[in-house]
């Protein structure tokens, strides 16, 4: 197939800069331009990594991690697509609560953080409390676009059948919105990363994918650093792929549910 | 029903005679203000001056209950503080949040510290805006960015700042420098991924017509890229900057001496939660400014949009 061949090509090229990155790197290291200690060569980084997958503590704080992030996600998720329907389809609930929403949202999640430890301290349940506001406002704000993107005829047509409000937001609202929905959680996802390596970094440091990050740059360990940013691009990604799947396979249905609400 | 028609002018509560032509008899019609029966598409002025009353009004009904919100969550705050339902340690009241802001406004210490903060982001977000144009622009046009560079830079995009720092401080150190890298790097990301996206979303037809009249590259970028992307690019500009001053709170609170983040450290140190709170409030009113006046400008340059399409 010729498209297959194209995009392999695609790949390849993309393959290139990265490559001569690497290469750049080799050459820098091995004729010691620049300090090892900053900059340690690739082979020194590997044998770091390698060394740290094979801990048991790696493992763990990566699964206490994830838990967090997904943990957070989820509650976020839940709440902020009933808040978002709900702001999204009464005018008024959204004229109340919207403009100190968009006010709340310019303060910077993570400005909270020394607020909210002084309240409930740095444990875990702060963590998580803390992953939940931070992705909290995508969700919010995607669901109410795709609310108010609802079909002037889906509407219309639900209106003249005079079926209950309920049955409206459920059959109608709800199935129109979930694309809208779905951006809003990848936007979500990404966040709740960012607060789950925020909070490991701000409140108490304890177990944790980020730890590398902590104690390589404080023994100025700058391979164990690289290897924990490796980390949180590396799962970051892969959360955001992962959702990518699941929203590709829960919309399969979409065109089909869509004139099933309707009628 | 029979229609009749009656031309004139008559006073309020004046009764005018009107002849129907199918009952062939006068009725007696008592004509009343449109005001008084609350009657639609009767006078003219009277109805535009009271839908133009009605707009004021509903407008002012929404401003209220915007407002009402915040007032609700003021008297629990300030009733909860009354009450002593909370130790004024864990949430002090509102008063003495007003007064440490009063006091730290009197001696200079927000002044000082929203200047060292401002300054940062400046230097940060102007280098970040250039990067970030730049790199867009090149990832629009150029085909060659991007099948080369583009992957590597979504890759790198996926990390993020927080990741980023501890990095960043072994080979910046603390100071100033790594304040700035930080708040470039987070103002860069955003600027580039919209502007390429909007350069790539102009019309192919305008860059062959552009070829037809063979423009040279930079004339296409002046002439035809860049007046047609100006909205998007002002969008750029405003999410950039918004994660500018995001960033720049972040790194403030991780390693200052001075700035508004630090205020928050501080304040948090001292356990004044008060002067928390205050320094809280100051980074959501100066984010909310800065997204407010940029929006303003964003909606003024959309508006050309469609006459230049």
């Amino acid at each position: 197939m010729p498209a297959s061949k194209f995009i392999a090509a695609h790949r390849l090229k993309a393959l290139v800069l990265p490559l001569l990155i690497l290469a750049l790197w080799l050459l820098v290291s091995a004729r010691v331009w620049v300090n090892p200690l900053l900059l340690p060569s690739p082979r020194q980084v590997l044998t770091t990594s390698w060394e740290l997958l094979h801990t048991r503590d790696y493992w763990e704080g990566l699964g206490i991690s994830l838990a967090r992030t997904l943990t957070g996600f989820f509650i976020a998720t839940a709440l902020g697509a009933v808040i978002g329907i709900g702001l999204g389809a009464s005018r008024w609930a959204n004229r109340i609560v919207g403009p100190s929403f968009h006010a709340f949202r310019q303060i910077a999640p993570f400005a909270w953080i020394p607020l909210i430890s002084a309240w409930f301290g740095g444990g875990d349940i702060t963590k998580v409390a803390f992953i939940t506001v931070a992705a909290l406002p995508a969700v919010i704000f995607t669901t109410i676009d795709g609310v108010q993107n609802l079909q002037p005829e889906h509407k219309e047509l639900a209106r003249s059948l005079e079926i209950s409000r309920w049955r409206y937001i459920t059959q109608v609202v709800t199935p129109s919105a979930l694309p809208d929905i779905f951006t809003g959680l990848q936007l979500a996802l990404v966040v709740a990363w960012l607060a789950t390596v925020g909070a490991e970094y701000f409140l108490q440091i304890g177990p944790g994918v980020t730890f590398y990050l902590h104690e390589g740059r404080s023994l100025a360990r700058m391979d164990m650093v690289i290897f924990g940013i490796a980390n949180v691009g590396v799962f970051g990604f892969l959360l955001t792929w992962l959702l990518t799947r699941v929203e590709r396979r829960l919309l399969r249905w979409r065109p089909t549910q869509a004139t099933a609400a309707g009628v | 029903m029979s229609e009749s028609t009656f031309v004139g002018t008559v006073e309020d509560g004046e009764e005018v005679a009107i002849a129907s032509p199918e009952r062939r008899e006068r009725t007696r019609v008592k004509v009343t203000r449109p005001e008084a029966n609350q009657a639609r598409h009767s006078f003219r002025i009277p109805v535009a001056l009271r839908s133009r009353l009605s707009i004021i009004g509903s407008k002012a009904l929404i401003v209220l209950a915007g407002a009402s919100f915040p007032a609700l969550v003021l008297w629990l705050w300030h009733l909860s503080a009354k009450r002593a339902w909370v130790s004024p340690l864990v949430l002090p009241p509102p008063s003495l949040v007003l007064q440490s802001f009063r006091e730290t406004w009197a001696d200079g210490t927000i002044r000082t510290n929203l200047t060292v903060s401002g300054i940062r982001v400046a230097k940060g977000f102007s280098a970040g805006a250039g990067i970030g144009l730049m790199l867009g622009v090149f990832l629009g046009l150029s085909k060659f960015f991007r099948t080369y560079v583009q992957p590597t830079f979504q890759g790198l995009a996926q990390v993020n700042l927080l990741a980023w720092v501890p990095l960043l401080i072994l080979v910046f150190g603390i100071d100033e420098p790594l304040k700035i890298a930080a708040i470039t790097w987070a103002t860069l990301l955003p600027i580039t991924i919209i502007t390429a996206q909007g350069i790539a979303g102009i019309p192919t037809k305008w860059f062959e017509l552009a070829h037809i009249y063979e423009l040279t590259r930079l004339q296409v970028l002046w002439h035809v890229a860049i007046p047609a992307a100006l909205p998007t690019l002002f969008t750029a500009i405003r999410s950039g900057l918004g994660a500018a001053w995001a960033s720049l709170v972040v790194v403030e609170l991780i390693a200052s001496s001075e700035g508004i983040g630090f205020m928050v450290v501080w304040g948090r140190q001292l356990f004044q939660l008060d002067l928390v709170l205050v320094a809280i409030v100051l980074i959501g009113a100066v984010g909310l400014t800065l997204d407010l006046v940029l929006k303003g400008i964003e909606l003024r340059l959309r508006r050309w949009q469609p006459a230049a399409k």
